[in-house]
Formats: structure tokens, C-alpha cells, sequence
């Protein structure tokens, strides 16, 4: 009884007070990111370079597309471990063919992002219609595609790339290179299609409360299938941009996506509280590649640098834990 | 008549594994006339100890209702380590005892994230995993050394034989007997599994459920080092990432298990016939020089077979928690 009135007293006097925490939790993250920029900055004032600036914007650009696949099926409540090997594939399928089977570039491009699609496609069927636990069907996935890698390819890069593949990854307009604009359009797309969109809001509904969607009837086998399909649609786009802006595809192109990509997807997953997703997994990607570039700066040593986006995945996942349980104790007493 | 079927059905659910496992062994045996032969069974069993014994960790953590993924990459960091003190001339015990502190450590920090703040095992565990990855390559420079260059004694751990089976293949027979009657014959193996069916109800009772969590949590990590240990000194070297390939296979090889004996529960007789099954198919092949790009494919096909034999009656979608 005491503690119950007391509790009521306390319901009335809170208020200001508690938005402003609520304010801060919420965008503790961007609070975050700017001390570290400010940090790195004054540290090291070459960081903030123009070309510096490009270099970042190019090496987000590569990762975004299979961060941006990765964030939608994680809305959706699922998870894709497949993605660097459906990249992998897509990139050596469409060089493969422009190179010894002689497609013109369009058709190597649509081959890579169909056989992409194909394989999220097949993800989604194993989630959704035998009811496997998403991160196993993608685990088998994973693997089956690296046999088929080997068996395309027989282990063997490829080397010599069509001009006009190249040109999709080194090519620039006003200085900027090409998949910087392909990044900026497939976000535009993403972020429309999750906020706009009917499928785009029952994708984020399904992943958020399942009970929920089953009730207001959502087709939710439909839109787990539609996430992972949209995922391995988007996969090979950064494979293939990989593979032309280095000039090469190797076996293994997609294997460096991994980390940076769970990090950044799970930071977009977590920066709006499960909202905005592809927004916050453009920030997401930014700040993974910025920190990874930092480190280049001040001299970290490669392979401490790849400790970087484990960390910063281990710390959001930790973030996201303490703001939903902070969260919910304020909104308890302001109701 | 129903009753009948239904036994039927329970017996073929049950058993089924056990069936293909002597399918596959036959269909070998008369493919290639020397598989069969007690050297190359040998061979079959020694490959299988590392994944056994990380199974059988696997095992005791799924059967609580979580998992942890982080021995993919603990292997690899154990066996950057190892070779690091051997290399600086530690002595094998001394060895021995860090790699086991790793793999307890290990437990305890994802004991202390996953039940002490109440984070997602899996992705405390991915994350896990990643950093193991770096922290291997930031040990190991992502070298391969070969032990026998450095100190040979350490060797002997793994090329000895006790009557006619090497000393590895017994060490996982003795994890898995110790796994097996834990988890059947004593209470505390029973609030494991408990602990996994229904939570609310063992704290109901006023067990320590947290306890009994993180415990599992720490004994996992154990045998976590353990197959770090065993895998580098069968290896006879550290290699990049050597922990990934038990990724898929320890995972397979309890799902696989988890369809055998009692069907749709995780048990330890299961996971042992799965992880033979996983290499016998291998090594079966390896035998026919088949490619070696079939067998990841194999693999993969063989996790999602696997997982669907139990998963595919459930009709509702498994989702993630983050």
C-alpha cells in the first residue's frame, strides 16, 4: 500500500525531468558518435581531409547493400548468415560470365542479382515453409554456396574485368564514385519501401510482435519470405561493385562483408529503437567504416583492427539491452 | 489400430539416424573396399574427437534453451595461443592448464552477459565469435606454425595409444560417458534440462535457475577449451580459423542428434551419433576422391536435412531474439 501511493506521488512530480532522460537515452548513440568524430578529429586532423571523407564514403558504399539486405531481415525477426557467400556468388557468377562465356555487362549484372534473389528465395522457403530456425537454413546455405563457388570456379580469380563492369565501381561523376550514387539510391529505395510502404510496415510489425501481426492479419510467412528475398536480391550488389571498383573477384570477396555488415545492421536495428531501420544502418555502416578508418590513421595495427566491428557489435547489442530496459521503467512511471 | 501407428511412427523417429548412419556405413563399405579397414576406422574416430567433444559442450547448453556459438572462434584463438607459449618453450602442463582457463574464462564473461544482464545468448555469442576471430589473427599474425618444429613432447598427448585406441577418441568416449550420466543420473543434470523446458517452473520450485545457467554457461566454455586443445594438437598446428568448420558441423551434429533416440530433444548418445555420422560421410567420400568443393556442399545439405527432419511438423516460424 505505502509503496504504491508513494509510487503515485512520484508519477505526478516526474515529468521534465523524464523526457529529458528519455531524450537522452535515445539519442545517447549520436551523442556517442559525435565525441568520438570530435576525438579522432582533434586527434588527427587528416580524418576530416575531403579525400579522406571520399575514401569513407566508398568503402560504406560496398558494405551498404548487404547491410541494408541484413537490417530488413533482422525487422523481419530473422537472421542471414548467408549474405557473404550470396555476394561472393553473384560477383563471380556475373564476372564468370562476362569473361568466358562473353555476356554483355547488363546481362552479367542481372544474372548476378537474379541468382541473389534466387538464394534469399530459397532462405526464405527453408524459414518459412519448413520452419527452420533462420540462422541454421542460412548457416547450410552459407556453406552450400561456398562449394558451389569452388566447384564455378575451381578456386581460381578473375582477373581481367570488362571497361564497362569496371566503370560501375571506379568510374566517378563530380568526383564521387559510382557506387557512392548506387548506395544513395538503394537507400532512398529501402527507406521508402520500410516506411512507406504497406509491405515495407508489415515486414517491421512481424519482426517487432509477431502476435500482433498474426491478429491484424498479416500474411507473415509472405513478408519473412519478402525480407529474405529482398536481402539476397541486394547481396550481390555488393559483391559485384566490390569485384569492379577492385578490379578482381576472388572466391572469397564476400567474406570481408560479415562483421561490418552485423554490426552495422544491428546498430540500425537498435539507433531508433527498431524504427527507421535502413537509416539507422546507413549511420550504422558509416560509423563501423569511420572508426575501421580511424584505426587505419592512427596506426592500429591490421589485425587489431579487425577486433573493431566485433566490439562495436558486442557494445550496441550491450546499448540496446540497457536503453529498452531503462526505457520501459521510465515509461512505466510517466503512465 | 491409432496406437499402433503411432508406435510406428515414434520407432522410425527414434531410431531413423541410426538407420542411415549403417546405410551410409554399408553403402561405403561397397564403394571403396578399404573403408572398412581398422586404420582408416581409426582415422574416422581421431577426426571426429575435436567435434565430438565441442558437440557435447553444444549439447549441454542447447539443452537449457540457449546457445553459444563463440567456440567457432575460440579454437582458432586457443590454437594461436598455444602455439605462442610453445613456441616461447612453456612446458606441455602448463599448456594444457592456460587453454582450459581460456575456454572457463570465455564461459564466464558470456555467463555474466547472457544470465547476469540478461542479454541474447546468440548474439553475445556472434559477437563473441568475431572477436575470437580477431584476436587470433592479432595473436597468431595469422601465421600457421607447425608444433613439431618447436616441441615435440606436447605431441605425445595425441599420437599415444591406450590398448587399440589412440588417446584422443578416448578422452571424447570418457566426455561423452561423464556428459551422458550427468545429465541422466544426477539432479543437477536433470535442473539443466529443466532449466530449458520451462524456466518459470524451476524457479517456481526455488531452484537457483540463474545458477544453474551460468554454471552451464562456464562448463561449456570448458569443454570449449578443451576442443581447442584437442583440435590444434591433432592439427599438429595452429591454422587461420581452424574453429570455423566446427561451426557448421557441431551444430549439424547436434541437430542431427536431436532426431535420434529421443526424438526432438537434445541428448548426448544423439549428438555422438551425429558427429560420427558427419564424418563418416567425409571421409567416405574423401575416400572416392570425390572433389573437394562437394563436401561443404554436402555439409550444408546435410545441417538443413538435419534441421528440417525436426523442424518441418512444427508449422510455425522460428524467429530470432535479439
Amino acid at each position: 500500500m505505502n509503496r504504491s501511493s508513494s509510487n503515485l506521488k512520484k508519477m505526478h512530480t516526474l515529468g521534465k525531468k523524464d523526457a529529458i532522460s528519455i531524450f537522452l537515452i535515445k539519442y545517447a548513440v549520436f551523442v556517442f558518435f559525435f565525441f568520438v568524430y570530435l576525438a579522432i578529429a582533434i586527434y588527427k586532423p587528416v580524418f576530416l581531409n575531403p579525400a579522406n571523407l571520399a575514401d569513407i564514403l566508398l568503402t560504406s558504399s560496398l558494405v551498404s547493400f548487404v547491410s541494408f539486405g541484413l537490417s530488413i531481415v533482422f525487422a523481419a525477426g530473422g537472421v542471414d548468415l548467408s549474405f557473404p557467400n550470396i555476394a561472393g556468388y553473384g560477383a563471380m557468377l556475373s564476372t564468370y560470365l562476362m569473361i568466358e562465356i562473353g555476356y554483355p555487362v547488363w546481362l552479367g549484372v542481372a544474372a548476378g542479382i537474379s541468382v541473389g534473389l534466387l538464394i534469399g528465395s530459397f532462405n526464405g522457403f527453408m524459414v518459412t515453409r519448413l520452419y527452420i530456425n533462420s540462422f541454421i537454413a542460412t548457416l547450410g546455405t552459407l556453406f552450400i554456396l561456398r562449394g558451389f563457388l569452388y566447384w564455378l570456379t575451381g578456386g581460381q580469380s578473375m582477373q581481367i574485368l570488362p571497361q564497362g563492369f569496371e566503370y560501375l565501381g571506379r568510374g566517378t561523376i563530380l568526383n564521387v564514385r559510382m557506387p557512392v550514387y548506387f548506395m544513395v539510391g538503394v537507400f532512398l529505395l529501402c527507406h521508402l519501401f520500410m516506411e512507406k510502404t504497406r509491405w515495407g510496415r508489415q515486414i517491421t510489425l512481424v519482426g517487432g510482435n509477431i502476435e500482433a501481426a498474426r491478429l491484424s492479419g498479416v500474411d507473415i510467412k509472405m513478408m519473412t519470405l519478402l525480407a529474405f528475398m529482398i536481402c539476397g536480391l541486394l547481396s550481390p550488389l555488393s559483391g559485384m561493385l566490390q569485384a569492379a571498383s577492385a578490379s578482381a573477384a576472388a572466391v572469397d570477396i564476400g567474406d570481408r562483408f560479415m562483421v561490418p555488415a552485423f554490426a552495422a545492421a544491428m546498430m540500425g536495428t537498435v539507433i531508433f529503437q527498431g524504427k527507421h531501420v535502413i537509416l539507422g544502418t546507413l549511420f550504422g555502416i558509416i560509423f563501423v567504416e569511420s572508426l575501421n578508418n580511424a584505426a587505419f590513421i592512427l596506426g592500429v595495427s591490421p589485425e587489431i583492427r579487425r577486433v573493431v566491428p566485433g566490439i562495436v557489435l558486442l557494445a550496441t547489442i550491450a546499448f540496446n539491452y540497457y536503453a529498452k530496459r531503462a526505457l520501459s521503467e521510465k515509461r512505466i512511471h510517466a503512465q | 489400430m491409432v496406437q499402433k501407428a503411432y508406435n510406428w511412427n515414434r520407432f522410425i523417429a527414434n531410431y531413423g539416424l541410426l538407420f542411415a548412419f549403417l546405410l551410409a556405413v554399408i553403402v561405403f563399405s561397397l564403394w571403396s573396399n578399404n573403408f572398412l579397414n581398422w586404420g582408416n576406422i581409426q582415422n574416422i574416430l581421431i577426426q571426429t574427437t575435436s567435434l565430438g567433444v565441442c558437440a557435447f559442450g553444444l549439447t549441454l547448453i542447447m539443452m537449457m534453451g540457449e546457445i553459444d556459438l563463440s567456440y567457432a572462434g575460440l579454437t582458432g584463438m586457443i590454437g594461436a595461443v598455444m602455439l605462442k607459449m610453445i613456441m616461447a618453450g612453456y612446458s606441455p602442463a602448463s599448456v594444457v592448464v592456460v587453454c582450459l582457463v581460456i575456454g572457463i574464462a570465455s564461459g564466464l564473461c558470456i555467463a555474466l552477459l547472457v544470465v547476469g544482464l540478461g542479454m541474447s545468448s546468440f548474439m553475445v555469442t556472434l559477437a563473441a565469435w568475431f572477436i575470437y576471430m580477431g584476436l587470433e589473427r592479432f595473436i597468431g599474425h595469422g601465421v600457421t606454425h607447425w608444433i613439431y618444429k618447436y616441441d615435440e613432447s606436447i605431441l605425445k598427448i595425441v599420437q599415444g595409444h591406450i590398448g587399440p585406441l589412440p588417446v584422443p577418441v578416448i578422452i571424447m568416449f570418457a566426455l561423452f560417458l561423464l556428459c551422458w550420466l550427468f545429465q541422466t543420473r544426477t539432479r543437477t543434470g536433470q535442473y539443466i534440462v529443466a532449466v530449458g523446458e520451462n524456466i518459470e517452473a524451476v524457479k517456481e520450485v526455488g531452484l537457483k535457475a540463474k545458477l544453474i545457467k551460468g554454471a552451464t554457461f562456464v562448463a561449456g566454455g570448458l569443454i570449449f577449451g578443451l576442443t581447442g586443445l584437442i583440435e590444434t594438437l591433432r592439427i599438429g598446428g595452429s591454422m587461420v580459423y581452424s574453429g570455423r568448420f566446427l561451426l557448421v558441423y557441431a551444430l549439424g551434429a547436434v541437430f542431427l542428434g536431436s532426431a535420434a533416440f529421443k526424438a526432438g530433444k537434445y541428448n548426448f548418445p544423439g549428438t555422438l551419433l551425429g558427429a560420427l555420422f558427419f564424418y563418416t560421410i567425409i571421409n567416405g567420400l574423401t575416400l572416392n576422391a570425390v572433389e573437394f568443393y562437394y563436401i561443404p556442399l554436402v555439409q550444408g545439405l546435410f545441417l538443413i536435412l538435419a534441421v528440417a527432419i525436426t523442424t518441418v511438423k512444427r508449422g510455425e516460424i522460428e524467429q530470432v531474439q535479439f
